[in-house]
C-alpha cells in the first residue's frame, strides 16, 4: 500500500480529535489536517449539560488540546462542504480545496429542533459549549426554566437547574423521561428521580407552540396546558452532520454508511463518532451509537486502519456504552435496550439497582444506577448474551 | 510506582476494572474508578497498557 501522505479529518470534536492522535501515536508523520465548524480547538462536550451548567467547571477545565500540542493544521471556524471522492477533494466554505489520501469523516451531530419557536429570544438548544455557556448565562437570572425533552440532554439540564435552585418543568412525550432510550420499566424509576427532586413532570405530554413577543413566555402543551417560561432548553436528539456530503456518492441517509471497519466503501474515506452509521458484527445491523466511548473506540480503530492494508483493518464492535449524571446519581448503561428488564441487585424504587434488558431469553443491555461497581460483570453478561435465568 | 484516577474525567468505564481487577474497582457511590491495590514494579507495563486503554485517559502512572 502506499502510505499516505496527507490525511484531512473533517470534524475537530472527541472522534477526530483521537483519530489525530492515534495517527501521530501510530507514528504516522505525513500532513494532518483537522477541519472543524466551531471556532474553538477540540473540547469535551459532556460536560456542557452537567458541570459546565452549574458553573461547578468553565470553560478552560474541557478543552481537550493545547495550541500546538498536536502537530496538526487546525482550520477552524471552516465548515467542509463539498465532498468530491473522484478528486480526493474535500471543498470548504472558504472555497479552499483540500486533497486528500486519506480522509475521516467525524462531522458529528446537530441538536435536533422545533419547527418552530427557536425565533424567540430565550429558547435554547445545548451541543456547543457557546450553548452551554448562553444557557448558563441565562440561569443567573434564575428564570422559570420548561425542558423539552426528557432524554439525556434534556435530564441532565433539569438536574442543573435544579441544583442552581430554580423552577424547572420538563415535557416528555414518552410517559417517562429516559423512556425511549431506556424503556418505560426503567422510565418509571426515572420519573421519581425527576418528581424527589422537585420538577414538575409533564409526561405523554407534546409541546405545540412556543408563544411570546420576541422573548418566550410561556410553552403551551397538546392538552391545553400553558407553562410560563422564561427560559426554554429543547433537547429532543441529534441529527447526524451528513448534509455536506449529498452528491458525493456516500450514502447518507441516517448518518454516514460504513462497514463494520468504518469504512464507507469510497476509497480512503472513513466515518468516526456521532455520524457514522456503522455495520456492528456483534448485533449483525447497522448502527449510528452517538455516545462518548464509542467515539473514542471508533477513532483508534480507523487511527489503524487508515494505515493498513484492509487485509489487516481492525472491525469495530465494542459495545456501546453510555453514563449520565443526574441529581447526584450515576446512571450507566451498556448494550441495547430492547426487550425486558430484570432488576439483578438493589431496587429502582430506592434509586440504586443494577438490572439487565432481556430480549428472546438472552442478555442484550444493562443498566446501573448508583451500582457502578456491577459494570464489568454486567458488561461481560451483555458480551456473552448471557441467557437469561434468575440467579444471574 | 503512584496508579491514581482522575475523577473529574473518569466515565466509570470499567476497562481498568477489567484488565487489573486487583488494582482497580468502580465505586458505586459515583460510579468512578479508583486504585486500591497494591503495585510493584512488575506491574508496570500491565499498568500502561491499562492507562492506554482507559477511553477518557484518566488514569495517571508515577513511577
Amino acid at each position: 500500500m502506499n502510505r499516505p501522505q496527507r490525511i484531512v479529518v473533517v470534524g475537530a470534536s472527541l472522534a477526530g480529535l483521537r483519530c489525530a492522535e492515534g495517527l501521530r501515536r501510530a507514528g504516522y508523520a505525513g500532513e494532518l489536517v483537522l477541519v472543524g465548524e466551531e471556532p474553538h480547538l477540540p473540547y469535551d462536550r459532556p460536560p456542557l449539560s452537567k458541570q459546565l451548567l452549574t458553573g461547578e467547571w468553565d470553560a478552560d477545565k474541557i478543552r481537550l488540546a493545547e495550541p500546538g500540542g498536536l502537530d496538526a493544521d487546525f482550520r477552524l471556524g471552516t465548515r467542509a462542504v463539498a465532498l468530491r471522492p473522484a478528486d480526493r477533494v474535500v471543498v470548504l466554505d472558504s472555497g479552499d480545496e483540500l486533497s486528500y489520501d486519506r480522509l475521516v469523516i467525524a462531522t458529528g451531530a446537530a441538536a435536533r429542533r422545533l419547527p418552530f419557536g427557536h425565533d424567540l429570544d430565550g429558547v435554547h438548544t445545548v451541543r456547543t459549549v457557546d450553548d452551554s455557556l448562553a444557557v448558563r448565562a441565562a440561569f443567573e437570572r434564575e428564570p422559570k426554566v420548561v425542558v423539552i425533552g426528557g432524554g439525556f440532554i434534556g435530564a441532565e439540564v433539569a438536574s442543573a437547574a435544579r441544583f442552581l435552585g430554580l423552577s424547572v418543568a420538563l415535557v416528555e412525550p414518552e410517559p417517562a423521561p429516559l423512556a425511549r432510550v431506556l424503556g418505560p420499566d426503567a422510565g418509571a424509576c426515572f420519573a421519581r428521580l425527576h418528581r424527589d427532586n422537585g420538577v414538575h413532570l409533564h409526561c405523554g405530554r407534546s409541546v405545540v407552540a412556543l408563544a411570546g413577543e420576541g422573548r418566550v413566555n410561556q410553552v403551551q402543551l397538546d392538552d391545553g396546558t400553558a407553562l410560563a417560561a422564561e427560559v426554554v432548553v429543547v433537547g429532543i436528539g441529534a441529527t447526524p452532520n451528513a448534509s455536506w456530503l449529498d452528491g458525493s456518492g456516500l450514502a447518507v441517509a441516517d448518518g454516514v454508511d460504513c462497514d463494520e471497519h468504518l469504512y464507507t466503501g469510497v476509497p480512503g474515506v472513513f466515518a468516526i463518532g456521532d455520524v457514522a452509521r456503522f455495520h456492528h458484527r456483534g448485533y449483525g445491523e447497522p448502527m449510528r451509537v452517538g455516545h462518548w466511548t464509542d467515539a473514542v473506540g471508533q477513532a483508534a480503530v480507523v487511527a489503524h486502519n487508515l494505515l493498513h492494508e484492509p487485509a489487516e483493518w481492525k472491525p469495530y464492535d465494542a459495545i456501546p456504552y453510555f453514563w449520565s449524571d443526574q441529581y447526584g446519581s450515576r446512571i450507566q448503561f451498556c448494550g441495547r435496550a430492547a426487550g425486558r428488564l430484570e432488576i439483578l441487585d438493589g431496587d429502582p424504587g430506592e434509586g440504586a439497582f443494577s438490572a439487565v434488558y432481556v430480549h428472546d431469553g438472552k442478555v442484550v443491555g444493562a443498566l446501573a444506577v448508583n451500582r457502578g461497581s456491577h459494570l464489568p460483570k454486567l458488561r461481560r453478561l451483555v458480551a456473552a448474551r448471557e441467557p437469561w435465568k434468575e440467579d444471574l | 510506582m503512584r496508579v491514581t484516577v482522575d475523577g473529574d474525567r473518569c466515565c466509570g468505564f470499567g476497562a481498568c476494572v477489567e484488565m487489573m481487577p486487583d488494582l482497580f474497582r468502580l465505586r458505586d457511590s459515583d460510579g468512578l474508578a479508583e486504585a486500591v491495590g497494591e503495585t510493584n514494579d512488575d506491574q508496570g507495563d500491565a499498568v500502561l497498557d491499562v492507562a492506554k486503554a482507559c477511553p477518557t485517559e484518566a488514569i495517571k502512572v508515577e513511577r
